[in-house]
């Protein structure tokens, strides 16, 4: 009986005839399609997808796992950028190390941010996060012997491998891709072990986590911990592969946007996430160029727009980003892809989830259950 | 006649007050092993209360509970509390002390000194005030104490650099002619720390701010409990639910997760085994896959019961595990506690229901506006004056 639990344990995000075939396309076709205005600008958004695919799962431990609202995750990802490019330029370490080194500094960072302001619920906590985000970003701004403040800081060289420098865009897709792998990997372990199911207990109701022998206050830590160290981990691939970095590029509107990923994919669901971040990031891309170039074909058709205002057309992306938010929360508060469980607090009689069949030993129903 | 029980659970004059009023008064209980106690009492008698006292979701204002020799909440200790005393008017002293001389320090290197002294003052008043709550053990000031305590330390040791600073070059600086004065005041800052460290961490001491009777530690000490209104993780499913009530008896780490070490994977399926028996034992193990969500609503407190019992309890706290099911399933429930008792298991019971709880406790303990108005077996209860005028009005009982 207990068997059939099994895949229980070990669900998997795709079947593995699709598993494969997406590896297949992501790992040979992809890169060598010719896309875009360019092979590399293409390779650029899909790297660029996927680094936010990367901190989207980071920031799902918190938000979408634990259920606390943190708006200063970005302070993480500069916290990882910045480590990463100092060591660097101070020191020269190789980008293998400066990984596990962010993880570990953003680690630090989210227990020290962590442990005083945790005990705090709701909103309370999101606008000590939302501060702390703030914070970063002033510090960096302001300690200009040591990050050279608004100047920001260039020369950073790309990783090596092998001996070989990492510079053309295919190598840094396999890069991010291998780390993607990498998170990914950690987040559906933890998800199906003793650590998920407490972070759930704590979103699903405080009291009777700590009823059942959870200490909440640590596991939110360890949360917290985690996610901050996954941010971080983005923030140094980053560095080394914008090669350049700014106080400008952490500001709480990043954190806004991967947020914004999460809730359009579906909270607390990492298939959701990885397409809401597959979707949303690339569709602020393309934006980009159709609004570029929106005042010229206008002006085919006869319409002229005012030049002061074609010239800011590509900062309204922001706006139609906004637009279908509000769309999504007004039609699909859970996400594209809701993870089971917040589909039930979001639609709380909905019969759609009435597990309740006679094949409850079925793979298939617990697999439901499980939104997997 | 009587046959001696250990006894598992003992409280002692305990009382919890609600702003101003007592929600409590001085109420005794034991609980025997092997034993079901009843505990009942009108609406609004204390009863939940009583239970969040033993489980240690709110501090009780007053009395002692003992759990099979450790200490929830521990007698008062007067030489502890006397200490406690002293280190907070020591701290609101290095409070005044610290205001002063960082004004005196600072306040002419900086912009906008009005501000400044301003915000210094609020942060010396907070500190007072905080030295103030320290000295009443309000768990708070625990963390926040040892906070400022190790800024105070980074605060000296940057006195101590200007000071250097000061003496090589002899320029002056801060308000007031009072460089001599940094040097002790700095060895203060940067010393005193260690003993709030040492003290403030030490365990008996901990026990002064209320910290031992954090739920989940109550609850890894071997009390489980259910809840009025039901409470499970109800986007869960029933294996979920379990599962999590083996949390505080398992013990994999970050890291064994992520490494996914045999220890985790063992654990894991015993966790899984251990989580079925229990549901085969409560007899809801056809529902194993479902979400907790849709279980009727006597089967989520059949499950509650399960996900208490998983916990491995000595004890079984039960708030109205009867309300809302139907005469069958009160019957089923019935024969379960009876199971659960059989099993060792000691259980403490909040009933409205009269028929179950005369069927099956040992012992019937009353509460009426926070107070014991009787204890006994359950034919003396259904007899006892007082019980009947709490329930029915001093009218009736007289007839």
């Amino acid at each position: 009986m207990s068997l059939s639990f099994h895949r229980f344990n070990t669900g998997r995000l795709l079947s593995g005839k699709a598993a494969a075939a997406c590896l297949l396309f992501f790992v040979v076709i992809l890169p060598l399609l010719p896309l875009g205005s360019g092979k590399s600008y293409f390779l650029r958004i899909i790297t660029l997808t996927m680094l936010y695919m990367i901190l989207a799962l980071g920031l799902n431990i918190v938000v979408g796992f634990t259920g606390l609202l943190d708006l200063g995750y970005v302070g993480f990802y500069g916290i990882g950028a910045y480590t990463a490019g100092l060591l660097t330029i101070h020191y020269g370490i190789s980008f293998w190390v400066i990984l596990p080194l962010a993880a570990m500094n953003g680690a630090l960072w989210g227990i020290l941010l962590g442990a005083p302001t945790l005990r705090l619920t709701g909103d309370y906590f999101a606008i000590v996060t939302f501060g702390f985000s703030e914070l970063v970003v002033l510090v960096i701004r302001n300690e200009i012997w040591l990050t050279r403040g608004p100047m920001g800081l260039p020369g950073i060289k790309p990783p090596v491998l092998f001996g070989h420098v990492l510079k053309a865009g295919w190598e840094f897709y396999f890069l991010v891709f291998a780390l993607l792998g990498l998170v990914l990997f950690v987040v559906r372990r933890i998800e199906n072990s003793r650590l998920g199911r407490a972070w759930f207990a704590i979103r699903e109701d405080e009291i009777a986590a700590e009823c059942v022998g959870i200490n909440i206050i640590n596991y939110k830590i360890i949360a917290f911990a985690i996610s901050a160290s996954i941010g971080a981990l983005g923030g140094a691939f980053f560095a080394r592969w914008f090669l350049f970095i700014h106080p400008d590029m952490f500001k709480f509107w990043e954190s806004i946007l991967i947020l914004c990923l999460i809730v359009f994919g579906g909270m607390g669901n990492i298939k959701g996430v990885l397409f809401g971040a597959g979707i949303l990031i690339p569709m602020t891309e393309v934006l980009r160029s159709v609004l570029q170039n929106l005042p010229r074909i206008m002006s085919f058709v006869g319409i002229h727009i005012p030049i002061e205002v074609a010239q800011n057309m590509v900062q309204a992306r922001y706006l139609i980003f906004g637009l279908i938010l509000v769309i999504m929360m007004r039609f699909r508060p859970e996400g594209l892809f809701p993870a089971a469980r917040v589909k039930g607090e979001m639609h709380p009689d909905d019969s759609e989830l009435d597990a309740e069949d006679d094949s409850l030993y079925d793979i298939r129903a617990i697999d439901k259950v499980k939104g997997l | 006649m009587v046959v001696e029980r250990k006894t598992l659970l003992q409280g002692s004059g305990i009382g919890k007050v609600f702003g101003g009023l007592a929600a409590l008064e001085n109420v005794d209980l034991t609980v025997n092993e092997g034993e079901i106690v009843g505990l009942i009492g009108p609406n609004g008698a204390g009863k939940t209360t009583f239970f969040n006292c033993l489980t240690g979701i709110t501090i009780p204002s007053s009395g002692t509970i003992n759990f099979m020799g450790v200490d929830l909440v521990p007698p008062p200790m007067i030489n502890l509390m006397a200490q406690l005393a002293k280190m907070a008017r020591f701290f609101i002293g290095i409070s005044i002390l610290w205001t002063f001389l960082v004004l005196a320090t600072y306040l002419n290197s900086v912009a906008f000194q009005v501000e400044f002294v301003i915000a210094m003052l609020c942060v010396g008043a907070f500190r007072i005030f905080l030295g103030a709550r320290l000295r009443h053990g309000v768990p708070w000031t625990r963390g926040v104490t040892l906070l400022f305590a190790t800024l105070d330390a980074g605060i000296g040791a940057i006195w101590l650099v200007k000071f250097a600073e000061w003496y090589a070059h002899k320029s002056f600086f801060g308000f007031f002619p009072l460089e001599y004065l940094m040097i002790p005041a700095a060895l203060i800052m940067i010393s005193y720390p260690a003993y709030y460290f040492i003290n403030l961490l030490r365990k008996d001491v901990k026990t002064l701010f209320g910290i031992f009777t954090r739920p989940d530690a109550v609850t890894q000490l071997g009390i489980a409990r259910t809840f009025q209104n039901i409470r499970l993780f109800s986007n869960l499913s029933v294996m979920e639910n379990v599962m999590l009530g083996r949390h505080c008896r398992t013990s994999t780490n970050v890291f064994s997760i992520i490494l996914g070490t045999r220890f985790q994977r063992r654990e894991e399926r015993e966790t899984r085994g251990k989580a079925m028996k229990t549901l085969k034992f409560v007899g809801l193990r056809h529902k194993a896959g479902s979400l907790a969500a849709n279980l009727p609503y006597g089967e989520q407190r059949i499950l509650e019961i399960a996900r208490a019992l998983a916990t491995d309890p000595k004890v079984l706290l039960l708030d109205e595990p009867a309300a809302g099911m139907n005469p069958q399933e009160t019957a089923m429930l019935i024969r379960l506690i009876d199971k659960i008792r059989d099993s060792g298991i000691a259980i403490l019971l909040i009933e409205h229901d009269m028929k179950v709880i005369m069927k099956i406790s040992d012992r019937i303990i009353v509460l009426d506006h926070g107070q014991k108005i009787a204890e006994g077996r359950p034919e003396t209860i259904r007899s006892n004056r007082r019980v009947i005028e709490a329930y029915l009005g001093s009218a009736y009982a007289a007839q």
